[in-house]
């Protein structure tokens, strides 16, 4: 035993002993952020100290850890797999404006006013759909969120709990879109006629799996991209393009750097880094297929994964969302999150 | 050798109404002492005062004129009293065998050493045995090597022989005092035995209700108790209660004189098996009428009897002709004792 | 004035408070302190939402209920499987007996997942099954500890005296300290997990548990603004302390009052006779929803199950083990070296807490369940608090080591966590210990350092080596608290819970074998080199 915690410890030392010259936060999926972050290392010269959320944790972790390290920052830079979030960082106040000059090619739509984040590498709120159960004929496949009001429908259509991740992000997002009273009426409508499910990952298992009655679903592109290459038999609606229709809705990557950081000039470059061509392009052509917000840069290899310039995507303000986030949440929570 | 000292000595338990003192008490070295009395009159905790293991409330405590404790403050550790202590239920420690437990004692005690010492409690043959393959009489007696291994000069003995088997208590007790008397030890032992005190101590110690009631040699106490507790204890007496009359008091051996200042609320007619004859002619006065109702062998031709008289049993010597059921004529020849509660 | 000597004899004890301070009462302090420290200055005002809505009470008695439920599993396999390997002739007992705690080793989100994939399974009673055979160990462990405590003399005093029944009745008594402690532990855990009937009541939503209605409450406070979103977690985890000071109450009513003697003798063997190969049943079932259920799922998913492209075939499974291997060799490593620097910590806090609590201060064992009463993330959040204050920064600068983003800390917050299972099991054996033991120790004027290692510590051994399992088996798998510190970033189970999210599961699979495999076999691998009989549930 003794051997063994001497062992413990001189490890404990020898891993604090390795310096960093920039920390980065990221809620991206470990399996693609951890290369690009090698990649950096390689490109630059400069150590990253990494540290990756979880699905389990539903974007609790990182988020308030750079909140409560608030005193004493420890992230240079937070790479968010989502905006909600990030905004809400920044509406505390806890994040440092920076134009990077990478990403000049970039949308203004995708950039904060302020500077605080930057936005790149999206995913898009798409139908799910299962071409097993419902045939490959695409007319008679939904093509709008208002279908999940539809009665003939019922019980073969999912959506996640609107409590966290991207699909909160949608449902705020289009309590604004729809307006308040149109927004009510929708959920009252969908209320028991969708199969309400765990997460965006259950909403894809649940419509590929062939044993279930789930015939469509809301979800990521990512997870729709898992479904397809795992060899489901699965197809992807973008929702709402006619004409006049919402639009769908598309939630890009963000990037910030953290106020007080330690290591401000190094985070600076690490941000140019992440919203390069380069990482679009790679995010693009990785298991998550990310749409890239640059119409240049190369999007999915997938057909059903269309192009930033070939759908129309939903309007939608990040900070108003942001800002009552907290106060929709604790409203579903009330809706979705209790007893019947 | 060291001789013990408690000087106003009170100990007041913290969670209970307990109380203890306060005493006085000088233990010469060498001496050879039996603490007795009934449960819960403190003797264990008078013991455990003055190995160190509980702290005196108030008063002071002395071994060979050096104060070790004084009052809450310890003066002196357990540690350094050169004192022995052997355990009621052995406080062995399971995971040692008996050399174990004497290298831990004394960590520079060589092999030869140690067994020596266990041969000299008659371990010999269990130096690597532990506590759970010990009969209960073989855990007192590595309990005992134990203590000594530490060279004390004290030995505190707490009940020692309550878990031995009753044919070997002779034996460990007289081996015990062996090794005091070879040692030159000053020895205290608590007890509820008779033949153990009287095999390990010469002077016995009598407490009740947290003070001392009696004190002096053996020998003494046992011929002339001084109280009823006492007398019962040591000479197996039956103590009678006494029905107050004017100056005298009732017995069913008749009214008996009270000594003076004695109560009858306070006192008892204490009657030893040697107090009273058989006589064969029934004489007027001082004789009494009893039924033979037990009889136990008492060793060296005798027998001793439980008779009734008036209802009430008590103990008379008798020889080998009486036999149950008997009736006989009875009294005392000695003059009665009337004694405190005790 | 304190000799050198006795001072160093203190210092464990010092330790242990110094920690206590540090890792329980100011991360957690910290943490009530934000709750009425509002934007007005001192405000009471969240407290009021306590258990306010409908929907918290409703929930707040699904996870009594769910809790109770899973207990009962918990017992039956739990006390099942220890009696009958510990106390019986049960046919392979000795190989059986230490399996019993593998089911905590696979986190049982991962199973519901991997169970869900190929048979309908959710609801409360599922969830109840899956739940209290995952944190039936506790149990197990803590009865096999208590039948290994008894003396068998006094059960065979009742046998000659009464008969079997009651003999068996009288030996339940004597050990029901430790199977209320076991108990204890599995219905904290379960009314604590929010993942897994969140997982199993995806469809037809029917109920809740509280703790899914606290974890909602983080989200908020990461986004909201307000000081009643930011602190509304925090409140809402005082029912659950309040809970768990109930069921801590009913569990220290069996506080043992018995005592060991030094000449102790273990319990004597019961024979089943014709019931000794069907009462197998009961270990192999226990053992077959606990650990083969989880093999089971695991490796279909490492074989591919969850695609469709190619059928599930041993190539896949080889990939898998491959891919799992790459992507955190490293963090397995690093995980059971955070694993065995908790049991250490761990250790060196509870002894001295243990003795301090079985001898002079029982509210020791009150305090020390507090971690474990609240939800992890709060601890964690708490910690950071603590561990990344500007007072703690400008002493890590001081002395040039960065103690917040060591592994240090995560072992810290882990110990804490799971302090209450070294506490309340080793005061347990204290308490069952003689005191003249100790005090003949104390009389031999040995110091107090050659007393502790050589009579007290010896004398726990058994307990000890209780907890250092269980620790070790629960620090390998703590997800909540690794979220939210960064250190924790390293572990098998962060990575496989972010593997499994983005479609990884083949991986995943593999990662959940290997981390079972490496963590149940290096206590028999410690048996093996240490020579100690094969006993992790001693």
């Amino acid at each position: 035993m003794k051997q063994i915690l001497a062992l413990a410890f001189a490890t404990l030392l020898a891993a604090c002993g390795r310096s960093t010259d920039v920390t980065l936060y990221v809620a991206l999926d470990q399996e693609h952020s951890e290369a690009l972050v090698r990649r950096f290392e390689e490109e630059s010269g400069l150590r990253v100290n990494a540290r990756f959320d979880t699905e389990a944790s539903k974007t609790v972790g990182l988020v308030s850890a750079i909140v409560s390290e608030k005193d004493r920052p420890r992230c240079d830079v937070f790479w968010n797999n989502e905006l909600a979030h990030t905004v809400s960082l920044g509406q505390k106040g806890l994040l440092e404006p920076y134009a990077s000059p990478a990403a000049a090619g970039i949308p203004a739509a995708f950039k904060a006013e302020d500077g605080t984040w930057t936005g790149f590498a999206a995913r898009a709120r798409i139908l799910i759909v299962n071409t097993d159960k419902l045939g490959t004929d695409r007319s008679a496949w939904p093509t709008s969120i208002e279908d999940f009001a539809d009665p003939k429908w019922k019980g073969r259509c999912a959506i996640a709990r609107p409590l966290t991740g991207t699909t909160l992000t949608h449902f705020a997002a289009l309590r604004f879109a729809l307006g308040e009273e149109r927004f009510q009426a929708w959920l009252d409508a969908i209320q028991d006629n969708v199969v309400w499910l765990q997460s965006n990952g259950a909403t894809m298992r649940q419509t590929a799996d062939p044993q279930t009655e789930i015939a469509f679903a809301l979800t990521d592109t990512d997870d729709f991209h898992v479904a397809l290459q795992k060899g489901h038999a699965v197809g992807a609606v973008f929702p709402d393009q006619a004409e006049g229709g919402l639009g769908t809705m598309l939630i890009p990557n963000s990037v910030a750097v953290v106020r007080g950081g330690p290591h401000p000039e190094a985070a600076k470059k690490l941000v140019d880094f992440i919203v390069s061509e380069q990482v679009e392009a790679i995010l693009a052509a990785s298991k998550s297929a990310q749409i890239p917000v640059r119409a240049a840069v190369q999007g999915p290899e997938s057909a059903w994964i269309l192009g930033i310039d070939d759908f129309r995507p939903m309007v939608w303000d990040a900070d108003e969302v942001a800002s009552h986030l907290a106060e929709l949440s604790a409203a579903f929570a009330q809706r979705y999150g209790g007893t019947r | 050798m060291q001789s013990l000292d408690v000087d106003q000595l009170q100990f007041r338990h913290p969670h209970g109404d307990f109380r203890l003192g306060p005493l006085d008490l000088h233990l010469p070295a060498g001496s050879r002492t039996a603490l007795v009395g009934p449960s819960g009159c403190g003797k264990s905790t008078l013991l455990r005062l003055l190995a160190g293991l509980e702290r005196p409330t108030s008063g002071t405590i002395s071994i060979g004129g050096r104060v070790v404790a004084d009052g809450p403050h310890e003066r002196v550790s357990p540690a350094e009293r050169k004192i022995g202590f052997v355990f009621q239920d052995g406080a062995l420690w399971p995971h040692l065998d008996a050399v174990g437990h004497l290298r831990f004692v004394q960590p520079r005690l060589g092999d030869a050493e140690a067994v020596a010492l266990l041969d000299r409690v008659g371990l010999a043959d269990r130096a690597r045995h532990r506590p759970a393959a010990l009969s209960g009489g073989e855990a007192q007696r590595l309990s005992l090597a134990r203590a000594l291994a530490h060279e004390p000069e004290i030995l505190l003995l707490d009940e020692p022989l309550g878990a031995v088997d009753v044919h070997l208590r002779d034996e460990l007790a007289l081996l015990v005092a062996d090794v005091a008397r070879d040692r030159k030890l000053t020895l205290v032992v608590v007890t509820h035995d008779r033949d153990e005190a009287l095999a390990m101590a010469n002077d016995l110690l009598v407490l009740r209700a947290g003070s001392i009631v009696e004190q002096g040699s053996a020998a003494d106490l046992l011929g002339m108790p001084g109280t009823g507790f006492t007398a019962s204890f040591l000479a197996r007496a039956v103590c009678l209660p006494l029905a107050p009359e004017s100056g005298r008091a009732e017995t069913p051996f008749g009214p008996v004189d009270m000594p003076p200042g004695a109560r009858s609320d306070s006192h008892v007619l204490a009657v030893l098996p040697g107090d009273l004859e058989i006589v064969t002619s029934a004489e007027p006065a001082q004789s009494v009428e009893a039924e033979v109702r037990h009889l136990r062998a008492d060793g060296f031709g005798r027998r001793l009897a439980a008779v009734s008289v008036q209802g009430q049993l008590v103990p008379v010597l008798c020889g080998p002709d009486v036999a149950l059921g008997d009736r006989l004529t009875l009294r005392f020849r000695v003059p009665p004792r009337v004694l405190p509660h005790g | 004035m304190p000799r050198p000597v006795d001072l160093l004899a203190r210092l464990p004890l010092a330790f242990a408070a110094a920690f206590g301070v540090l890792c329980i009462v100011l991360p957690i302090g910290a943490m009530l302190l934000e709750t009425v420290h509002g934007p007005d200055g001192f405000t009471l005002a969240p407290w009021a939402t306590i258990l306010a809505t409908e929907v918290d009470r409703q929930q707040i008695l699904a996870s009594v209920g769910l809790g109770l439920v899973a207990v009962a599993v918990a017992i039956v396999f739990g006390f099942g499987h220890a009696w009958l390997t510990t106390a019986t002739d049960l046919p392979g007992a000795p190989v059986l007996g230490p399996l019993g705690i593998a089911p905590l080793v696979i986190p049982p989100i991962l199973v519901a997942m991997g169970f869900a994939d190929f048979a309908p399974a959710s609801g409360f009673w599922f969830c109840a099954l899956l739940l209290g055979t995952s944190y039936a160990p506790f149990v197990a462990v803590m009865t096999a500890r208590g039948l290994r405590a008894v003396d068998g003399r006094s059960y065979e005093a009742a046998l000659v005296a009464r008969g079997r029944g009651p003999a068996e009745g009288l030996l339940l008594r004597s050990i029901l300290p430790e199977i209320a402690a076991g108990c204890l532990f599995a219905f904290l855990f379960v009314i604590s997990e929010h993942g897994v009937p969140e997982f199993l009541t995806v469809k037809g939503k029917a109920w809740h548990t509280y703790a899914e209605g606290v974890f909602g409450r983080w989200t908020r406070r990461a986004t909201g603004v307000a000081h009643e979103d930011v602190v509304s977690p925090i409140v809402a985890a005082v029912p659950l302390i309040a809970i768990t000071s109930l069921a801590l109450w009913a569990a220290l009513r069996f506080r043992a009052r018995s005592m060991l003697r030094s000449d102790f003798r273990p319990l004597p063997t019961r024979t089943l006779g014709k019931w000794r190969l069907p009462a197998l049943l009961l270990p192999v079932t226990y053992l077959t929803c606990g650990v083969g259920v989880p093999i089971f799922v695991m490796t279909r998913w490492a074989m591919g199950s969850t695609q469709t492209r190619e059928p599930m075939s041993v190539d896949i499974l080889r990939r898998s083990f491959r891919a799992g291997l790459e992507q955190s060799g490293d963090d397995l490593g690093y995980t059971l070296l955070l694993a065995l620097l908790t049991t250490g910590l761990l250790l060196a806090v509870s002894i001295p807490a243990a003795r301090a609590a079985a001898r002079r201060f029982p509210a020791i064992d009150h305090l020390a369940v507090l971690p474990v009463a609240v939800p992890a993330v709060l601890l964690a959040i708490g910690f950071v608090k603590v561990f990344n204050s500007p007072v703690a920064g400008s002493l890590y600068d001081a002395v040039g080591y960065d103690v917040y983003d060591s592994m240090g800390v995560v072992g810290c917050a882990y110990a804490a966590r799971f302090l209450p299972f070294g506490v309340l099991t080793l005061s347990q054996a204290v308490r069952r210990l003689p005191r003249s033991a100790e005090e003949a120790a104390r009389l031999t004027g040995r110091g107090p350092v050659a007393c502790g290692l050589r009579i007290h510590l010896p004398a726990l051994l058994p307990a000890i080596w209780s907890v250092a399992c269980l620790t070790f088996v629960l620090a390998a798998r703590e997800l909540d608290v690794a979220v939210v510190l960064p250190a924790g970033n390293d572990t098998v189970v962060r990575r496989l819970s972010n593997i499994v999210h983005f479609g990884g599961e083949d991986a995943g699979g593999a990662l959940a074998l290997m981390l079972l495999v490496a963590v149940t076999s290096l206590p028999i691998l410690t048996v093996l080199l240490t020579g100690r009989k094969l006993r992790p549930l001693s």
